[in-house]
């Protein structure tokens, strides 16, 4: 069996692909967005979704060593590393304490916050190029725009992981962001649509209309984020 | 006092399991076993953990089994050995001092 999914939150991809197991689907390969899956028992596997220290591949140390205690690599993509284990042998997880806790979203956070800087740095590039003419440039900044949205999303998602591990090993909490409001990757979706499918002439006034429903949309995410903030700072 | 002290509990029960040659799986079962089922080392945890420790030299291979299982034996180096009297000196101050206890509440503890 294959299915679609595009994930950047591995909580939730470990969750899937434990459900997927419970209903009898181990997953076997992952390519692209692409996850390939073979019959198995209700169960028989808990999957774990490590992030290695080398992008694409794991070092013969941790293979070996995983392998020393049951654990099967599956899978490995950039730096992510797929595991799993036979259930028979006992609750599986990757990360036992605050410290080991920590570090692991930490280096998580850090290639999100590259990808950030880099997909920012594509944006302006891009955004340049429409205005100064290149008609398909906004297409690009469009869907550019999404994964800035999407990364921006993540970070703010591991700061809360990681203040809320750091509240509970009893550090103070560096900051505390929100994720921002779904609202607002909405508004740059609807944009974008105006900006591809809405150019005939007669569509004029209708892409004029959607546009600024988009802008409003993405005013009023910017805001429920921003108060989304302001609450937990209190 | 040592700036590596007080060690976490993580890197106290590895350093006790690998006072005889012991390998990835044995430590979390024996740590497993002294603790009750209370700490239960992931093995992300563990991993990380084995290379903080041998890059800081508190343990070393012990031996690699290159005929079976891959399975690589770690045991605990002087240097560790150290370290670890040292937190257990600590540990005992702390459990003496505890005692003072007692004293402030006379029938607390009876």
């Amino acid at each position: 069996m294959l299915r679609f999914r595009i994930y950047m939150d591995k909580d939730r991809e470990t969750a899937w692909l434990n459900r997927m197991s419970e209903k009898g689907w181990a997953m076997t390969r992952f390519f692209m967005g692409f996850y390939w899956f073979a019959a198995c028992a209700p169960g028989e596997y808990l999957y774990q979704v490590d992030f290695g220290r080398k992008f694409g591949l794991v070092t013969k140390e941790y293979r070996e060593f995983m392998e020393g205690i049951g654990v099967e690599i599956v899978q490995t993509w950039g730096f992510w590393i797929i595991v799993r284990r036979p259930a028979s042998e006992g609750a599986f997880e990757l990360y036992t304490d605050l410290d080991s806790a920590l570090a692991h979203y930490g280096s998580i956070r850090k290639m999100f916050r590259v990808g950030l800087a880099v997909e920012l740095a594509c944006f302006f590039m891009e955004l340049w190029a429409a205005v100064s003419g290149f008609a398909a440039g906004w297409f690009f900044v469009c869907l550019i725009g999404l994964v800035v949205a999407a990364f921006l999303n993540m970070n703010m998602q591991l700061n809360d992981t990681i203040a809320e591990l750091k509240e509970r090993k009893g550090e103070p909490a560096e900051c505390c962001s929100r994720r921002v409001s779904p609202l607002v990757p909405c508004g740059l979706l609807l944009n974008s649509i105006a900006l591809l499918f809405l150019n005939d002439e007669a569509w004029h006034g209708i892409k004029l209309g959607t546009q600024i429903a988009a802008i409003v949309l993405m005013l009023a995410g910017i805001v429920v984020t921003g108060r989304g903030r302001k609450r937990q700072g209190r | 006092m040592d700036k590596n002290l007080p060690l976490t509990e993580v890197v106290f029960y590895i350093l006790l399991a690998v006072r005889h040659p012991n390998h990835g799986y044995g430590i979390i079962q024996e740590v497993e076993r002294l603790t009750g089922g209370r700490v239960v080392l992931g093995a992300g945890t563990l991993y990380g953990a084995i290379q903080t420790l041998e890059k800081k030299g508190w343990i070393r291979i012990y031996s690699v089994d290159t005929e079976s299982r891959k399975k690589k034996e770690y045991v605990i180096t002087p240097n560790g050995e150290e370290i670890f009297a040292q937190e257990r000196a600590r540990l005992a101050e702390l459990l003496h001092n505890a005692e003072l206890m007692e004293e402030m509440r006379p029938n607390a503890f009876r």
